[in-house]
């Protein structure tokens, strides 16, 4: 097993929202977003997390950098839990922990030059003097591959692979030490994507970064990922190696998610594939046991009532009662 | 060939170079298209300059008699004397000063007003919004003019008072305005970009945000500013507003109040009458241009 400390540890993560009444004196129900997630980020590490849209992965990620406060669990952060510090406590650890965005258009500022963009988050932290931060602009903008001319643009002058480029920039502008990529590539074209994602491998080596990726696309998360978690209604059903995971997917949700992925030959039959049936459950009134049972095949009369731990098997660990 | 049927070929005409345009050259080049506003602008320009020259040029002052009474336009009188005898040209123009001075005032203060209260109201929601809008809808639900009434009676009708009561009714408007524009921008991912990045809340609302709100706010703004020069006019009619002798667009209107003025000297009430049409409905008509001008969304 690994000996070192994870960078990054989530413990029992959990999300509720009140769900909007449909009546009028109806009480409120609870959306469970999140639901007792517990993962750790190693140094250089990129952990993927894949789910279908709605699995509650982008709370996940907006929780670890301060978006969002977790209902209840930790984010333990290089031995500080961030759920319990306040505002003054977190400032100096909050630039460690950045965020690239699905859409690079809307996180972008549309009335500001990208020198602009980059350069009010190290002004704003005294990482950079008035008078060196343009050196240091420039010094981000090569580092993604931009030519220094863009700094007197606007973002709406650029592509959305530029645009990106920037997004991703703006995220390293504070030095962090970990970056949470919420689907930066599925705004994408194909071609593009490849260009973004060995970017941020590229970065990774250079800087010791280490990633969330969260993707709904398994072929781009299986190619940046080193572990890779699969997320389903709230819950994490298996995390492995992302070459085990492709290799021996265990639990029958991941296992419909890899059959799922479109592949790229004609003669490879697809169709003849376990295909999942149904529709993803609520998550106002979540089914009871596994929250995958009504979906699953393998459904026992346990899956019903009792909600599988994560068992780990040598790294490998999988929530489900057909493997215990 | 595109040339022969032309005359001019597509590459003699220069194309803009939109990629590296800043942002207000864009937009005056898409208000320069609008036909209605460059009109608009133009109007408002030349009776800002008659509204500068004209009182000072003239050898009469305007609230001075002299003693000529009620006469017809005539070489010496442009725009013929008032019951008082007084020159109704000169007067026309420091009119139009006043109400001009009224409306930018009163504008400049709602906004003011409205554009404070609407970010804070936004950026904070919680109880400070509740209690924000609430004030915002009594002061909209109120009577209008009766509340103008009310504050000019209590606070003795006068120039300054004028401008201070239209200031302070005017912005419920603005002030919903700029918290829907902050609502949705607060979601946006470059305000929660600069929040990952720890930036000060301050630092989001006046740097990040306020700057996308400038365009609503300027295009409300002109709508306001035509409504205050409405305003002005009629608490002037009613003489609740600016007070004589100070000529305003409004109080001119006022004198010619009885039925021998209206039929028999025309030249009494219709000069202030159109100023004020004038004015109002090209600053409308700028306004109107600048809505389509600064829409990032209205092609190019």
């Amino acid at each position: 097993m690994m000996e070192k400390t994870p960078l990054l540890r989530v413990e029992h993560l959990v999300k509720t929202y009140k769900a909007p009444s449909d009546k009028l004196f109806q009480k409120p129900g609870t959306v469970h977003a999140v639901d007792d997630v517990t993962f750790d980020i190693f140094e250089g590490e990129t952990l993927g997390l894949v789910g279908e849209s709605g699995c509650g992965k982008s709370t996940v990620g907006r929780q670890l950098v301060g978006l969002e406060r977790p209902t209840s669990g930790q984010v333990i952060y290089k031995g500080h839990t961030l759920s319990t510090m306040n505002e003054k406590e977190m400032r100096p650890i909050r630039t460690d922990l950045q965020m690239v965005f699905q859409d690079g258009y809307s996180s972008l500022n549309p009335r500001k030059h990208i020198r602009d963009i980059l350069a009010a988050p190290m002004l704003f932290h005294q990482i950079c003097t008035p008078e060196n931060v343009d050196g240091r602009v420039d010094e981000l903008l090569e580092l993604v591959g931009m030519p220094k001319s863009a700094k007197g643009r606007y973002p709406h002058e650029f592509s959305g692979g530029q645009r990106q480029r920037i997004g991703i920039a703006r995220a390293l502008a504070v030095n962090p030490k970990f970056i949470v990529c919420d689907e930066p590539v599925s705004a994408l074209d194909v071609s593009i994507q490849a260009q973004i994602l060995n970017l941020l491998a590229d970065l990774q080596t250079k800087l010791g970064l280490s990633y969330l990726f969260i993707g709904h696309g398994l072929a781009t998360v299986k190619y940046i990922s080193h572990r890779i978690a699969v997320m389903y209604m709230g819950k994490i059903v298996e995390i492995a190696d992302a070459e085990e995971l492709f290799r021996h997917p265990v639990h029958p949700y991941t296992r419909a998610l890899i059959a799922a992925a479109p592949i790229a030959d004609p003669d490879v039959d697809s169709f003849g594939k376990a295909t999942l049936e149904g529709e993803v459950g609520s998550n106002v009134n979540p089914p009871s046991g596994c929250r995958f049972h009504p979906r699953c095949p393998y459904a026992t009369d346990k899956c019903r009532e009792v909600c599988p731990e994560l068992t780990d098997d040598g790294g490998h660990m999988t929530a489900c009662h057909l493997i215990n | 060939m595109m040339k022969n049927i032309l005359g001019k070929g597509l590459r003699d005409i220069p194309a803009p170079d939109v990629a590296n345009e800043k942002y207000w050259e864009t937009v005056w080049r898409r208000f320069k298209k609008h036909k209605l506003a460059m009109i608009g602008i133009v109007t408002v320009a030349v009776i800002l300059l008659l509204a500068l020259l004209v009182p000072m040029l003239s050898p009469y002052d305007p609230n001075k008699s002299l003693n000529v009474f009620n006469e017809a336009p005539s070489l010496l009188h442009p725009l013929g004397t008032d019951q008082v005898g007084r020159d109704v040209m000169t007067r026309l123009f420091s009119a139009v000063r006043i109400s001009l001075l009224v409306g930018l005032m009163a504008t400049g203060i709602s906004t003011v007003i409205g554009v404070l209260l609407g970010l804070v109201s936004g950026f904070f929601g919680g109880w400070v919004d509740m209690l924000i809008m609430r004030i915002t809808d009594i002061i909209m639900s109120f009577p209008y003019i009766l509340l103008v009434l009310v504050a000019a009676a209590v606070f003795e009708p006068g120039l300054w008072n004028i401008i201070l009561i239209l200031g302070f009714v005017d912005w419920p408007g603005i002030a919903r305005l700029v918290r829907g524009s902050v609502l949705s921008l607060r979601e946006t991912n470059f305000v929660k970009a600069s929040e990952v990045a720890g930036m000060s809340k301050a630092h989001i609302l006046f740097k990040e945000i306020l700057p996308n709100t400038v365009a609503p706010i300027l295009i409300y703004t002109t709508s306001v500013l035509a409504l205050s020069i409405l305003d002005e006019a009629a608490l002037s009619f009613i003489g609740m507003g600016v007070q004589a002798p100070t000529a305003s667009l409004g109080n001119m209107l006022n004198n010619a109040q009885n039925l021998t003025i209206l039929t028999s000297r025309p030249w009494l009430w219709i000069p202030p009458g159109v100023m004020i049409i004038l004015l109002v409905v090209a600053i409308n008509f700028v306004g109107d241009a600048l809505r389509d001008a600064m829409d990032p969304t209205s092609g190019k």
